[in-house]
């Protein structure tokens, strides 16, 4: 039996190796699944905590504890030896998981209370962090610790300063170390002494405390500052044999204390993340002091992870679908070619178990290789599609966080079950037949399953209601995606639904085309032509199914083309339009107090010097630059409304000549336009149009805006008022997002822009950004490493470029790109195999046929004609209608997906993208399929021998 | 007698597998006179049907030399042969043959649009298929007919386009020997009716007296000649 089952599979070699390719892609799609669904998995949990760190500036992964002791409590060894029993017990449970490596400690230990310094009162705190002196410099002075060797006395100290320090520290001061913050928001300086009245010794002395020095921080990357040095407002760090000293001697009354574990973050995967989250819960619902910053992260990836999984699977069915279409046709056409044989088998008294179970071997034989070739494949396409940064554009970016797992070998073997069962599908129906069914069945061939009961129809009225029922509910969707919740797969089911019924429905009418084609010149028609037509409308139901693939793989690529461009390209847009320019910078700002006229303390900003700015030009990499000062805190009051604006104030050429912008938004009306109204106006104002709605306001009309101090403690702090007249309305502006969201509700900004003297007169000068405009795209280190050759050190770095590629990589995005890649290749795959098995084994098939032409006196350029002729009305009618229905398709269904991928609503909206290139390579390979496949036939036609052909019909 | 075909010392070689030359037609003279039905008879294998295809120009002789209508096959292109098989042949197979997606009507429409007919096609279409006494089912699909049934059909597509020859390999093979009898009487009345020629072969021993001329063959040779003329 093996040895007939191998002749038979020898025999049909060609459609033998494209069953075992289409079994071969099947095991590697669904194969990917698993793979890509840990990948996309571990990505959302990279990203989670990459966005987290980006939003908060802050490390992401941190447990800790915070509290504090009371009175005989309040001894710092035991507070340690607490801080240590606890980071014990955590890590003894966390262990289970996998080992977290933990990246860094930090403890900081105070006891605050109020200060008297001068004739000014200040709350203040002594704090003790183990290992602060090694991950300091002194800006200024210096501390008399042997703890502090490590930081090192700043150069150029003032001796008179030193010699107060010393004298203090005699007089038994304690010598503490502040911030520049402090220093500059308190006026602290070097020698400086504060006295806590509240804490006397046993004699009755008060607790004083010198300030021996300035420091600042050795590498503000270090993991060490995860309380950053500004924020260390109250704090004066003082030794651990001073806390000792001071807790020994004087009556502090309790001490707090903060202990924080950054945790290693890659070291929490797909794998763990769950049991990592259960201990986490279980410690923070057992001890209130307990903290967690990423259990929120962990919750937005347990949610987050629902929807990869419905998606990945969403995306995945319409390519399982052709791959399992493409096995049913290439097992149809065997069955086919075998159906006298079967009948034969089963009039000799075979059983239909017997037939079946021949064939069940031949699919273990396919089974095996197709695990053998897909489970590698598979592995390959998912690391290919992996790195896809864009629709068929690789780089390999995050492939690395994809790799085997086992349950990869489980879905493979569910493949090769599944493939088996389609490819016997076809044998069981033939097996049912003697010879005599068989030929009576070959005479009542008549129309397809789906034409006859109208499944076109039914499938395009479904759909085309569920579209409308989503379009009604398009709020509810963008509500439900935004807040994490399961995603409807209907959503993208539905777009499939739509391309089958459009596609069949083109189907069906692309063959009554045919027909009135055929009809208007049926009495006119060449032999060729006739007999060819007469072949596509007589074997419509069978030539159907080649078609029916055809405008499905042409639609479905088109589709997923265009849905793909459209979300990356409006993505793009929408972060080219938020960042305002290719490069944004702001520097760090030092704020000085001073004392105004009537003795209360104001504060300025000491401007960083803008020259180094301009320096940049120099660079080939700059283009432009220019100084915009956003400010938020600003107020707009009309009888009795007041509303918080952002005021934008720029220097409207360089702003022109440096922001992106596309001409097209506001109405159409170019955007230099109003820069142009701006710069001849020095009062002028431009505002967005909802706050000119809000305000019922118009051009010409003035209004005024006032804003406060930018600091908590300068907050009540009146600034400063200005007036302007509002000289344009705009709907859009550069990096003015109209919409933004707090607590799941949405809300809306308004916008006012003005001269930036105008701005600077009114309120003074303030952090402003520097917009810089790219020549191109440029090497972001090369950038970073012209901003530190110009003395430039950004707080905030914001670049275009690293936020789309940032983007890019975002674990939905990736899957969409990397599935409708992986789906347009392997679709491509099929159509051209797909379409050259059906064309050759369909000649085959009527090889007597075109012996008896041939005798008739056909000539062979006749019968090329003729296959011609099929192949414009039916592949090339099908390539269009397939094209027709993937532009449509386009046009109904992209937008709503939109809505998943870009729930917010923005100023933008969505535009749906396509791109000539797509569309190309799809014609290339369509083109170049019908090119081979006519010179494979011609050739197979040249060679028909016609005395050999009709002896086929004796047989 | 005026003879539509002539053949002289036809040779028609193959060559084996083995690389050895087997002689299928081992110097083959035949002449066919027109408007009487030649039977070539002979048991499988003797070589009818490779005489059949060399006569009919479907394959070229080795050697020798066939004249159609007094004209020499050798001098035919290509062209002026499928010209010739368009035109003036007209052929009936052992496999009935018929074109799977026509129906009875179009199969014989076929015939005669190859053929270039000038002629009204549709009478035309309609005489030949009820003189083979299957105008009621000239809309019916070969599928949905009898073996006898098509092979009428097929007669009535190769009678048509008026052609000075039908060719018929073995057109009973398949057919009981009552419908048998009956084609060959159909055969019979189209030259009566049609003054056509038809050049035929059987090994069926009792269809021999119906023809004009009776050939038989063995070996690639014709061993005997007979005429009922």
């Amino acid at each position: 039996m093996f040895k007939l089952i191998r002749q038979k599979m020898k025999n049909k070699r060609w459609l033998t190796a494209c069953l075992t390719l289409g079994m071969t892609f099947l095991v590697a799609i669904f194969v990917c699944q698993p793979m890509f669904e840990k990948g996309a998995l571990n990505m959302l949990l990279r990203s989670s905590f990459y966005d987290y760190t980006i939003s908060e500036n802050k490390y992401p992964a941190v447990i800790g504890r915070e509290d504090s002791k009371k009175g005989e409590d309040g001894d710092l060894e035991a507070v340690l030896n607490e801080i240590d029993g606890y980071d014990r017990t955590w890590f003894k449970y966390l262990a289970d998981t996998d080992a977290l490596e933990i990246q860094t400690r930090v403890k900081l230990t105070e006891m605050a209370s109020t200060g008297f310094y001068g004739n000014r009162t200040h709350y203040m705190a002594l704090s003790y962090m183990p290992e602060f002196g090694q991950h300091i410099t002194m800006a200024d002075g210096q501390f008399y610790d042997s703890e502090f060797d490590t930081a090192e006395p700043a150069e150029g100290n003032n001796e008179y300063a030193m010699t107060q320090v010393m004298s203090a520290i005699d007089d038994g001061c304690y010598p503490c170390l502040i911030s520049q913050k402090i220093m500059n928001e308190r006026g602290f300086v070097v020698g400086e002494t504060l006295t806590f009245d509240m804490w006397k010794n046993k004699d009755g002395e008060k607790l004083k405390v010198v300030v021996s020095g300035i420091y600042k921080e050795k590498d503000i990357y270090d993991s060490f500052w995860y309380i950053e040095p500004d924020e260390f407002k109250n704090e004066m760090f003082i030794s651990r044999e001073a806390m000792n000293a001071i807790l020994e001697e004087y009556s502090c009354n309790g001490m707090s204390y903060i202990h924080y574990v950054m945790l290693d973050y890659d070291d929490i995967t797909s794998n763990n993340v769950e049991a990592v989250k259960d201990y986490i819960e279980q410690f923070a619902s057992i001890d209130p002091n307990f903290v967690v910053t990423f259990l929120p992260l962990l919750e937005n990836y347990m949610s987050g992870k629902k929807t990869i999984g419905t998606l990945l699977w969403v995306l995945q069915l319409p390519i399982l679908g052709m791959v399992l279409a493409f096995i049913y046709m290439v097992s149809s056409q065997i069955a086919e070619s075998e159906k006298n044989e079967i009948a034969m088998q089963r009039s000799r008294g075979l059983s239909r178990f017997q037939i079946i179970a021949e064939y069940m071997v031949q699919c273990g034989i396919l089974a095996l290789y197709g695990l053998i070739l897909g489970l590698p494949l598979g592995y390959g396409l998912c690391k290919l599609c992996a790195g896809t940064t864009d629709f068929l554009t690789f780089d390999g970016g995050g492939a690395y966080l994809y790799g085997f797992t086992p349950k990869m070998l489980v879905f493979g073997c569910i493949a090769v079950v599944l493939g088996a069962i389609v490819i016997i599908i076809p044998i069981v129906s033939y097996s049912k037949i003697t010879i005599v069914e068989h030929k009576n069945l070959n005479a009542a061939r008549g129309k397809a399953l789906w034409e006859r009961f109208f499944i076109d129809i039914i499938l395009l009225g479904t759909s085309l209601y569920l579209l409308r029922n989503f379009n009604i509910q398009k709020e509810r969707i963008r509500f439900d995606v935004m807040m994490g919740n399961k995603m409807d797969p209907l959503i993208f089911l539905d777009s499939t639904l739509f391309i089958i019924g459009f596609g069949l429905l083109a189907l069906r009418l692309s063959h009554y085309l045919v027909r009135l084609v055929y009809r208007i010149g049926k009495k006119k028609w060449r032999p060729a032509m006739y007999a060819s037509f007469l072949q596509i409308t007589r074997t419509f139901g069978k030539q159907g199914f080649i078609s029916v693939f055809m405008i499905l793989t042409v639609a479905m690529g088109l589709f997923n083309a265009n849905t793909a461009r459209t979300i990356n390209q409006n993505n793009e847009d929408r972060l080219t339009y938020g960042d305002g320019a290719d490069a944004v910078i702001t520097e760090r700002w030092v704020m000085r107090t001073f004392k105004d006229t009537r003795n209360t303390t104001d504060y300025k900003y000491e401007e960083p010097d803008y020259g180094r700015f301009e320096l940049l030009e120099n660079s080939s990499m700059v283009a432009n630059q220019t100084r915009v000062l956003r400010l938020d805190n600003t107020d707009i009051s009309k009888d009795g409304i007041s509303n918080k604006v952002t005021l934008m104030g720029i220097y409207s050429k360089e702003f022109g000549e440096t922001a992106n912008f596309k001409d097209e938004l506001n109405k159409d009306v170019h955007w230099y336009t109003y820069l142009n109204e701006l710069a001849s106006n020095p009062d002028g104002l431009i505002i967005s149009s909802n706050l000119a709605k809000l305000y019922e306001l118009q051009i010409g009309d003035a209004i005024s805006l006032s804003r406060m101090g930018d600091t908590f403690s300068f907050s009540d702090r009146f600034r400063g008022s200005m007036t302007g007249v509002v000289c344009a309305i705009v709907d859009d502006w550069p990096g003015y997002e109209r919409y933004y969201y707090e607590e799941g509700e949405e809300k809306e900004r308004y916008l006012v822009v003005a001269n930036f003297p105008k701005v600077v007169n009114a309120y003074q000068i303030a952090p402003y950004e520097v917009w810089v405009r790219l020549n191109g795209d440029v090497d972001i280190e090369e950038f970073e490493a012209l901003l530190d050759a110009n003395k430039i050190v950004p707080k905030d770095l914001t670049l275009l470029q690293k936020d789309i590629s940032d983007m890019k990589q975002q674990p939905l995005i990736q899957i969409t790109n990397g599935m409708f890649t992986l789906s347009f290749i392997i679709a491509l795959v099929l159509c051209a195999l797909g379409f050259l098995i059906y064309w050759i084994s369909s000649i085959k098939q009527r090889e007597l046929l075109f012996g008896v032409y041939r005798a008739m006196g056909l000539p062979v350029k006749e019968l090329n004609a003729m296959l011609t002729n099929e192949h414009i009305f039916s592949t090339f009618l099908s390539v269009l209608a397939g094209g027709g229905v993937g532009m449509v398709s386009t046009q109904m269904f992209v937008k709503l997906f939109g809505i998943v991928y870009l729930p917010e609503k923005h100023n933008l909206d969505i535009y749906i993208y396509f791109q000539m290139g797509d569309i190309m390579k799809l014609a290339v390979v369509v083109a170049l399929m019908i090119i081979v496949c006519m010179l494979i036939l011609r050739r197979l036609i040249r060679s028909l021998n016609i005395t050999q052909a009709l002896k086929l019909g004796e047989e | 007698m005026d003879n539509i075909i002539i053949a002289e010392n036809v040779k028609r070689c193959f060559r084996l597998g083995d690389g050895e030359d087997f002689y299928a037609l081992k110097g083959v003279d035949i002449d066919i006179p027109r408007g009487t039905l030649t039977i070539l008879k002979g048991r499988s294998g003797s070589g009818k049907t490779t005489l059949l295809n060399a006569l009919s120009t479907l394959d070229t002789p080795t050697e020798g030399e066939i004249f159609f209508d007094g004209v020499s096959c050798a001098d035919m292109s290509e062209a002026d042969k499928e010209a010739l098989r368009r035109k003036d042949i007209g052929f009936v197979f052992q496999s009935v043959a018929l074109i799977p997606i026509m129906n009875a009507y179009e199969n014989v429409d076929f015939s005669l649009r190859l053929a270039q007919c000038e002629e009204e096609r549709s009478s035309r279409i309609k005489k030949v298929l009820s003189l083979v006494g299957m105008q009621e089912r000239m809309l019916h699909m070969p599928g949905q007919m009898s073996g006898g049934e098509q092979q009428r059909i097929a007669i009535a597509r190769a009678v048509a386009p008026k052609p000075k020859v039908i060719f018929a390999d073995e057109p009973t093979g398949a057919l009981d020997t009552d419908t048998g009898l009956k084609c060959m009487a159909l055969f019979k009345n189209l030259i009566t009716h049609e003054g056509v020629t038809i050049v035929m072969t059987t090994h069926d021993p009792n269809l021999m007296e119906l023809g004009d001329v009776i050939y038989e063959m063995e070996d690639g040779e014709i061993i005997d000649r007979r005429s009922n003329i």
